[in-house]
């Protein structure tokens, strides 16, 4: 490694959000044909420091040198003009055109008379998929290709402009095993052509098969930089999770009874494959898992989103299908999405209309609704959610993170329900309206109802549910007690190392 | 508690109270540059003149508010008319089924925009446009190119005919509208239009059947559009391909938009009421001008454009309208 020029030195870098230190003194360095891992929980500052390093973010304080100049990268074409290169978890391409078009999208070859410079275009995307290995037609549509490789046609497009840092966030999260190893050999060919490469990913087989470094971040925090052979799984998770317990809030045990909720040999979705779970009136069964686990896709199931194919699900006894969120609400299923802007609120409607929806639908009578007595019955309701707002005649669009969440929320609680299904229910909402979240949660618990949260959040995980139950590919691998098991082997079960173990 | 009047009016009732303005602003203009346009009978003749735009601007506008379009109304007053003079041919023992027929036309034609917008990709302007062509060669092949028959005798009185010096067609409107707004205010069909508009992905996860709703919106739509043709029918009196056409795709359009009425189910349709009657008196005080077809193709073309633009959230038009009620006082004062 001594001889190897230093692509790229971050030291010290520090940057604040309103309220939250999401990096505090971070070193990364890469070297010339490396690929250095970055690994973190959710939150840790990965994808906070990629954003620094791509000119999305401005650092407040700390320096970033490139090829050993120190350099300030104000805006992303700067990044790009330095050659760096992202590519992202979600592809970029234009699906009705052409490989070589989707290469040099922006950045088309011109002749004298400033038009496009087709036959360049081919000559160029020809030397760059040779490069590359990929014995691709430049003329093939890119639609039918498989996920792969359009995959690596994301990765030629960083070739286009002779990137010589690549960041890849999480670029096997929607492949499958077969398709994942194409890519490695892949990226280790870019290696052997000299480039740099930051590798950002949760699953551990991979950083172990691919990495020649790995450097660990934690709550913004840099924690260590090791040489992967002299490291290992278990010494890894450690450092990513660190000493810390998670928070821990009082469960009461005695609140759970009887099933709700029977699901058996549940598939339908491609990520949905042979579920089987219970869930008891009063308790919180967590889901953890990574992202395209399955487990969004699982809770849309039960909520009448996807349609099942196999399996049964029973509900407070009776056999249940979930066959629209309509049918789903009226047996009793409530759902909070993990996107709330998209699939969740009426931005430009007040608080009373966003509340009042749910249980109008499902309780009219001939349709017939009355909005105005609606509103004194919900005022009780926004006053306990603790929602802040000037007035219930708020647009919702003026409310902050946390209270839209508990808009959505009172939704639901206005309309009573027996099963809550709730989909990262944190996600980007300050301290404060956190553990009025998690209160509520428990007063419902109290009032009989169940609850299934998915969280990537191992803290909330923990700290919440009474049972656990871990999501890889579409499948539970494992249900445990919250008591009985830690966070190295949940995370073990998300990442798939133990099965690969076996 | 005590809430500012302005701020309890809120963004509706703040475009109401501008419209009414602007509608009394026209009135005087036309006061000044016409003589006798203020007296009570001419008056009563513009609403009478306002009623067909009125009623397909009823269905327009839930359409509108539903995140759509719907441009074969205007085929469908005219398919109202057709049909409706050819089966009646003058006899009033006729009418009713006429009438049921025309009705029936209307619902399952505009249900049909509903099911095909809400089942597939089409955007609504493709389809409801592709609608009003259909819709065209229908009533040409029906009457074989040339129109036959008129209307009855009773349809006439609806149309045309007075109660006193009131005109008895703005009565139906009245009567039409108040139905129509009870749906949209106290049905959950009707609520469901708004929030459909506003974000379809979350009403169908807040458990609104989304399909059915668009299905009845549209064939409202097409409903209040071949009551419209009928009414328009009743004034003249016999079957012409003049009756209905594109203006009312446009006029309702803009009724509707005028009206307050955004893509993403905001406003109401009192909106749509005051929105035809200030179109009405525009193109009413246009003609008394001189101004020809083309001089009002621009107009409607600027109204549109440009109420589409001031409404539009980016420039805050509520914001300013309260500022600029709050502040009136101030700006009289001299510096």
């Amino acid at each position: 490694m001594e001889n190897r020029r230093c692509l790229l030195k971050m030291v010290d870098v520090a940057k604040s959000f309103p309220g939250v230190k999401a990096l505090d003194g971070v070193n990364f360095s890469l070297e010339e044909g490396e690929i250095h891992a970055l690994v973190g929980e959710n939150g840790a500052g990965k994808t906070t420091l990629m954003n620094v390093l791509g000119g999305v973010l401005k650092p407040d304080s700390g320096q970033i040198f490139i090829e050993g100049k120190e350099t300030d990268i104000s805006n992303p074409l700067v990044a790009r003009e330095l050659g760096i290169a992202f590519i992202h978890q979600e592809l970029n391409l234009i699906d009705e055109l052409s490989v070589m078009e989707n290469l040099f999208v922006g950045n088309e070859p011109v002749t004298r008379k400033k038009t496009i410079d087709w036959r360049a275009m081919e000559q160029r995307s020809l030397e760059i998929l040779e490069k590359l290995g990929l014995d691709l037609d430049p003329h093939q549509i890119v639609r039918r290709l498989p996920m792969s490789l359009k995959q690596m046609i994301e990765i030629a497009k960083a070739l286009v402009f002779e990137a010589q840092i690549i960041v890849m966030d999480e670029p096997t999260s929607s492949l499958t095993e077969g398709e994942a190893e194409i890519l490695f050999k892949l990226i280790k060919n870019l290696k052997s052509h000299g480039k740099g490469i930051i590798y950002i990913s949760h699953r551990m087989e991979e950083i172990f098969e691919l990495s020649d470094r790995i450097t660990v971040l934690r709550n913004g925090s840099y924690i260590a930089t090791k040489d992967t052979s002299s490291t290992n799984h278990d010494e890894l998770v450690a450092l990513m999770i660190g000493g810390d317990p998670g928070q821990h809030f009082h469960k009461d045990e005695s609140l759970r009874k009887d099933v709700v909720l029977d699901i058996r040999n549940l598939s339908g979705h491609d990520l949905v494959k042979d579920i089987t779970l219970q869930v008891r009136a009063g308790e919180i069964l967590g889901i953890a898992g990574l992202v395209g686990a399955g487990r969004t896709e699982l809770l849309e199931t039960v909520f009448g989103i996807y349609p099942p194919r196999k399996g049964e699900i029973s509900f407070l006894g009776k056999p249940f299908k979930p066959s629209s969120p309509r049918a789903s609400i009226k047996a009793g299923i409530a759902y909070v999405p993990e996107d709330r802007v998209a699939k969740g609120l009426f931005l430009d409607f007040d608080l009373y209309e966003n509340i009042a929806l749910v249980k109008s639908e499902r309780d009219a009578i001939y349709g017939h609704t009355h909005l105005p007595k609606m509103r004194t019955e919900m005022n009780p309701v926004i006053g306990t959610m603790g929602i802040r707002t000037p007035s219930p005649r708020q647009q919702v669009k003026n409310l902050s993170g946390g209270n839209r969440q508990k808009v959505i929320l009172a939704r639901w609680v206005y309309a009573g329900m027996r099963v809550l299904l709730i989909n990262e229910p944190t996600r980007g909402i300050d301290v404060g309206a956190k553990s009025e979240i998690y209160q509520l949660l428990k007063r419902l618990n109290r009032e009989g109802v169940a609850i299934v949260m998915v969280s990537s959040d191992l803290s909330e995980i923990f700290g919440v549910s009474h049972r656990i139950a871990v999501m890889h590919e579409g499948r539970i691998v494992a249900v445990y007690d919250a008591d009985q098991t830690d966070r190295q082997q949940v995370l073990s079960n998300m990442t798939g190392l133990i099965h690969s173990k076996v | 508690m005590r809430i500012s009047v302005v701020r309890k009016l809120g963004r509706t009732g703040l475009i109401y109270i501008s419209l009414v303005i602007v509608l009394c602003v026209l009135l005087a203009a036309s006061g000044i540059l016409i003589p006798d346009t203020l007296k009570a009978t001419h008056l009563l003749e513009i609403a009478r003149q306002s009623v067909p735009l009125g009623i397909t601007s009823l269905g327009q506008t839930l359409v509108i508010l539903s995140g759509g379009i719907d441009l074969s109304v205007g085929e469908m007053m005219t398919l109202a008319n057709i049909v409706g003079a050819d089966l009646m041919r003058g006899k009033d023992e006729m009418a009713l089924k006429a009438i049921l027929v025309v009705s029936l036309l209307g619902l399952v034609l505009g249900g049909i925009n509903g099911w095909v917008i809400a089942q597939t990709d089409v955007p609504p302007l493709v389809m409801t446009f592709g609608m009003g062509s259909i819709v065209k060669g229908a009533y040409l092949l029906y009457c074989g190119g040339a129109p036959k028959g008129s209307v009855s005798p009773i349809l006439r009185t609806l149309g045309s005919g007075r109660l006193g010096i009131v005109p008895i067609s703005p009565l139906l409107f009245l009567g039409l509208f108040g139905v129509l707004l009870f749906f949209s205010k106290r049905t959950t069909w009707g609520r469901s239009t708004f929030y459909i508009g506003n974000n379809s992905k979350a009403a169908y996860y807040a458990g609104i059947p989304t399909k059915w709703r668009l299905v009845l919106i549209y064939a409202i739509s097409g409903l209040m559009a071949v009551f419209s043709g009928l009414i328009l029918s009743g004034y003249i009196g016999i079957a012409n391909f003049s009756v209905g056409g594109d203006a009312y795709n446009m006029n309702s359009v803009a009724a509707g938009v005028v009206g307050g009425n955004t893509f993403n189910g905001q406003g109401g349709l009192g909106g749509a009421v005051l929105g035809s009657l200030i179109i009405t008196l525009l193109t009413s005080l246009m003609t008394s001008l001189g101004i020809g077809q083309a001089g009002k193709s621009v107009m409607q073309g600027v109204v549109i454009t440009l109420m589409v633009a001031l409404y539009t959230s980016q420039t805050d038009l509520v914001g300013k309208l309260k500022r600029f009620y709050k502040e009136r006082g101030r700006r009289h004062v001299p510096q």
